[in-house]
């Protein structure tokens, strides 16, 4: 397909024509170009470090604190108090309420369960009162032991958080549920200030995580997940509806009973079922939605190649000698793609809003991954918290209507009453 | 004066900067009770022409110059809604496809009431019973069950019928008959035909019929315009103008037409193509095609030249005297000569294609559709057999059985002596490059997505896959120059290709592999009559140059006089008689190969329509006996009771007669044995 052949470049100047199926590609494609270097857009990690001359990529590679002139052999916080006083050249080592914090924070990556989280947020909370008092007396403490000052420069991303990352230190004092906005204290004496000043754009979700982060990186995972659900979902529907329609008789007859009876399973009872004895995880929920992605094209498909098989020039290439799967693969599909082309848009917005109605029931990826689903049903539980659900609602809506539209533009160049 | 057109212009925005005259100032008359024929090619305007008479064009058209006077209104001057009152009231239209023009959601009864209800305001329960008088009066049995039938519950021939009764339902003074019987066999079209005239002559209405084959002009019009790139090119009274074509190109047409007289010279054509309605430049339009041609033709057009009467013409060659514009330009290239040999390549012995009727949830085989019902047949080599018969007699079967593209064939098929039913797998596969086919509708067969190259290369792919790409590319130009196309398509796709050409392409695939024997399906029927002549001079052409034997299935009478050795009658699934072509046009014997001459529309005299009865019967369930004798004149002529009509409708006849020339017919039956 290096040509395009005449008709194609017809319906792409039909397409081209359709201003608002255009515009909608346009910044679809710009939103999805733009968040695929999600890494490079929010992260934890600076983008370059440069100490004493010599450039690190913490983004690119794993560094140990060690690499920093500290001693222990974890990866640092990049973001933490303690990083910047390894790399003031003041130790990080004997203090004990920095080995507490720092304690802390290695737990605070591995922390997932739910119990634990508030009692958690309650300390941190305790903690940030206290740490005005705690810090001064801790450098003091280690100036003894400090290292030489170095001279250090560091690129950070435009956002210093991603989608997992639940903060040790905040300036405004409030890490979880943190608006983005002036926001009365919790009781009742002054404010707690906008999530603005530690860097949280759009606030924080009721573990502390950056929301920004997580709608970035899922509307990054949602599109990726729906157009490959799509794509194996069309590739699957293709090979079993032109068999069927290709073949017809008997076996259309089978495969038709069998779709039917598969169909009549509702899907989520399927994943119900699985997720019972199943780790979950993206691929494991990918397979299964496939399981079921490829039935409306397939029908589509099935039926291309019942009406296509019976053309003269299908008889023709038979009269001729050609093998019926290059009758199928050169003569008939070709010819039968117009549904497949037409249906692919909402075929996308299939496999978004399923993933995201499983993750919302709780169903879907595993915790820590980015997913709108959940930050859909982190908004229903904290109704207060408007910052989660209102950019988190928009975003998909925006998502979603402009699929349609690029899909209604597809159609639309694809009818065949609208050859110029 | 009924209808009177003034040069009418109807022009479309084709695109940006392009403009599409499809009518481009034409005149004419229509007087009350007459018929006016406009004839021409495809892609002429004909059909535009009568949409802008019932102001139906597209919304990107409009009308640069003209009026149409209706009964001396000025219907461009009319408003939308009093122009919905003229429309299917006093203008009526049936158009050329009989499968679409109904509704298949609306029973027909519903749909013949509706002009009543809108137009003449009629009751409902009154409509109903002026819905069953005109079916009636349009020929269809057992209008009270007929009347809350599905449209696809009847036949094409009466799908037409209804359309008529349609647009007679108020009586209309002006019928518009676009192609109203192209898609129809031509025992329906004689039926349909011979309906319309009487229509005529019973209420008086105006015919406005357009059609391209002159058969039926002769037959149907009182007038005639002939018309050629949006523009008439000869205007007159039918005897005026077949007793003195003056427009060359008016000649050309008439000459290109296959006649039913032997001929020994190649079909006249007209070379070239219609022009594109977007692409007229200067001069006379047909400038390009014209054997005459002038200097002059090519810089303006001819004024228009009165001959006699009302008897016009517009073409530069009247200038130079009434004579010489006479002068008949024919071809006497004689038809290349074969070597006929009485070997036979192909022998079918007891051939049967019954297709399964499967029913439930099981699908369970409940019966059977004869379409192939135990046919012998032999082909020599180096020779035409053609198959005739009405669609549904199972013709096309016939011929992708023998090519086994049909899996429910059964029987022997001998391929020189070997029997090519039982090759199965790789062998059949090698086998096919002995066989082809070219099939009737031009635009389905090929592939829209492949570029010629690869079309017309398929086959070697498949048969010659050690080719190198040179020796591939070289042969694929050398089989393109055969059928008269450059090589310099090969890059291209087949819809920017005309039907004709697209034919071409489609035999140059046939012959690539360098068969021997060619099943033509149709090849021409959806092509007009100047390029039909075309593809039929070029079939002969390559039959001579490499002794290919064809098997032509068609159901065109004319044709298959000019091409065929021997012709084959095929009636439900069945050869009622077969004969060598001269013997079968002169003497034909089965009542059934009478009535498809008789109904053939003549070109010399004006003949009564002798239409057939009925349409052909469901393959399913054929009569008892002969099958032919529910349609049979013979049949139905005779007493019931006596004892040939028993013997019609109790057994099927034998067949009588030699294995190259016999007939199944009981009646015919003592008179075949004589001349043994």
């Amino acid at each position: 397909m290096l040509k395009l052949d005449k008709e194609l470049k017809v319906k792409i100047d039909v397409y081209k024509k359709d201003k608002r199926a255009y515009y909608s590609f346009l910044i679809l494609a710009f939103l999805f170009l733009a968040t695929l270097p999600a890494e490079l857009v929010c992260n934890v990690r600076p983008l370059v470090i440069v100490v004493g001359g010599k450039a690190y990529f913490p983004i690119f590679f794993t560094y140990s604190e060690k690499d920093f002139g500290s001693t222990l052999p974890s990866e640092p916080d990049y973001k933490s108090a303690r990083f910047q006083r390894i790399l003031n050249g003041v130790s990080a080592a004997p203090s004990t309420p920095t080995e507490e914090k720092n304690s802390f924070s290695l737990q605070l990556d591995d922390f997932e369960e739910e119990g634990l989280k508030t009692a958690f947020s309650i300390g941190l909370d305790d903690f940030d009162d206290s740490e005005d008092a705690v810090d001064p007396p801790a450098p003091a403490a280690e100036v003894a032991l400090s290292l030489s000052p170095r001279d250090y420069w560091i690129l950070w991303p435009p956002v210093r958080y991603d989608y997992k990352y639940i903060p040790t230190e905040s300036k405004t004092g409030n890490v979880v549920l943190a608006a983005p906005y002036r926001t009365p204290a919790r009781n009742g004496e002054g404010f707690i200030e906008s999530s603005w000043e530690d860097g949280h754009y759009l606030g924080t979700d009721d573990r502390g995580r950056d929301v920004f982060a997580r709608l970035f990186y899922g509307f990054r995972i949602s599109m990726l997940f729906g157009a490959s659900l799509a794509i194996t979902g069309t590739l699957i529907g293709c090979l079993i509806g032109g068999t069927q329609g290709f073949l017809g008789g008997w076996v259309d007859l089978v495969g038709q009973r069998l779709t039917e009876i598969w169909g009549s399973i509702p899907r989520l009872y399927i994943l119900i079922i699985l997720s019972s004895f199943l780790v979950p995880s993206a691929l494991l929920l990918f397979l299964i939605l496939n399981l079921t992605a490829w039935m409306g094209i397939a029908a589509y498909i099935r039926a291309e190649f019942l009406k296509v098989r019976n053309f003269e020039f299908v008889k023709a290439a038979k009269g001729l000698g050609v093998s019926n799967f290059t009758i199928m693969r050169r003569h008939i599909l070709p010819n039968a793609l117009t549904p497949v082309v037409t249906f692919f848009p909402f075929e996308v917005t299939a496999g978004i809003l399923a993933l995201v109605s499983l993750d919302y029931l709780n169903l879907g990826v595993p915790s820590p991954a980015p997913s709108m689903g959940e930050l859909l049903a982190q908004g229903k539980n904290n109704l207060q918290a408007l910052w989660i659900l209102l950019p988190t609602f928009a975003s998909l809506t925006l998502t979603i209507t402009l699929l349609t539209f690029v899909g209604e533009g597809i159609r639309n160049a694809f009818d065949p009453r609208k050859t110029l | 004066m009924l209808l009177s057109v003034k040069n009418l212009a109807t022009h479309f925005h084709a695109g940006p900067g392009k403009i599409a005259r499809a009518v481009d100032g034409i005149s004419f008359d229509l007087e009350q009770g007459k018929t006016l024929a406009l004839v021409g090619e495809s892609g002429c305007g004909k059909t535009q022409t009568a949409f802008s008479i019932m102001r139906l064009i597209a919304e990107n058209g409009y009308h640069p110059t003209g009026e149409i006077h209706f009964q001396g209104q000025n219907l461009f001057g009319l408003n939308p809604e009093e122009m919905r009152g003229l429309r299917g009231n006093d203008i009526a239209m049936i158009f050329q496809e009989p499968m679409t023009s109904l509704n298949p959601l609306f029973r027909i009864g519903d749909q013949l009431e509706e002009p009543l209800r809108q137009h003449l305001k009629v009751a409902k329960r009154d409509s109903r019973k002026r819905a069953l008088e005109l079916l009636e009066r349009v020929g269809i049995p057992d209008p009270h069950k007929r009347i809350d039938d599905f449209p696809h519950q009847l036949s094409g021939g009466m799908k037409q019928r209804v359309m008529i009764a349609m647009s007679l339902a108020c009586e209309p003074k002006l019928l518009i008959a676009d192609e109203p019987t192209t898609a129809l066999d031509v025992t329906i079209q004689a039926q349909v035909l011979s309906l319309m005239s009487d229509l005529q002559n019973q209420t008086g209405m105006a015919i406005l019929l357009i059609t391209h084959d002159m058969g039926i002009v002769n037959q149907m019009a009182d007038d005639l315009c002939i018309m050629y790139g949006g523009r008439v090119a000869e205007y007159g009274s039918r005897e005026q103008i077949f007793n003195n074509m003056t427009h060359p190109y008016t000649q050309r047409l008439f000459s290109s037409i296959p006649k039913l007289e032997k001929s020994d010279t190649l079909l006249d054509t007209i070379p070239g193509l219609v022009p594109s309605a977007t692409e007229y430049g200067e001069g006379c339009r047909f400038a390009d095609r014209c054997s005459e041609v002038m200097d002059i033709c090519h810089e303006r057009e001819s004024k228009v030249h009165h001959i006699t009467g009302n008897h016009k013409t517009v073409c530069h060659l009247m200038e130079k005297g009434s004579g010489s514009a006479r002068k008949q330009s024919r071809t006497t290239d004689p038809v290349p000569v074969r070597k006929l040999e009485n070997t036979p390549l192909i022998k079918i012995r007891n051939l049967k294609t019954h297709f399964p009727v499967r029913k439930g949830v099981f699908l369970r085989v409940v019966d059977h559709i004869r379409a192939v019902d135990d046919i012998s047949l032999d082909i020599p080599k180096g020779a035409t057999v053609a198959l005739v018969g009405e669609s549904g007699c199972g013709k096309t079967t016939l011929g992708e059985s023998i090519l086994q593209l049909v899996p429910d064939a059964r029987g022997e098929v001998f391929f020189d002596d070997q029997n090519i039913m039982n090759l199965k797998g790789e062998a059949l596969k090698q086998f096919r490059k002995h066989m082809q086919i070219v099939f009737q509708d031009p635009f389905g067969s090929l592939q829209p997505r492949m570029t010629i190259e690869r079309i017309v290369g398929e086959g070697l792919e498949v048969h010659q896959p050690l080719l190198s790409p040179d020796e591939r590319s070289q042969k694929i130009s050398r089989v393109l120059e055969e059928v008269g196309l450059s090589s310099s398509i090969l890059e291209r796709y087949p819809h920017e290709f005309s039907g004709g050409q697209r034919q071409r392409i489609a035999i140059a695939r046939a012959l690539i592999l360098e068969p021997e024997f060619l099943v033509l399906d149709e090849p021409t029927s959806a092509l007009d009559v100047s390029v039909q002549a075309q593809v039929l001079n070029l079939l002969k052409e390559l039959q001579s140059r490499h002794t290919l034997t064809y098997l032509f299935i068609s159901h065109n009478l004319s044709v298959v006089r000019y091409m065929a050795d021997t012709v084959a009658i095929m009636y439900l699934g069945r050869i009622v008689e077969q004969a060598p072509v001269e013997e079968l046009f002169m003497n034909p014997r089965h009542p059934y190969t009478k009535s498809l001459l008789e109904s053939v529309p003549d070109l010399e005299i004006r003949k009564p329509f002798k239409p057939l009865v009925g349409d052909v019967p469901s393959p399913l369930n054929p009569p008892s006996g002969c099958h032919f004798h529910p349609r049979c004149p013979i049949y139905l002529n005779e007493e019931q009771g006596s004892a040939l009509a028993k013997n019609c409708t109790g057994q099927y006849p034998e067949k009588m007669g030699g294995n190259h020339s016999f007939v199944s017919c009981h009646h015919a039956a003592p008179s075949a044995k004589i001349q043994e």
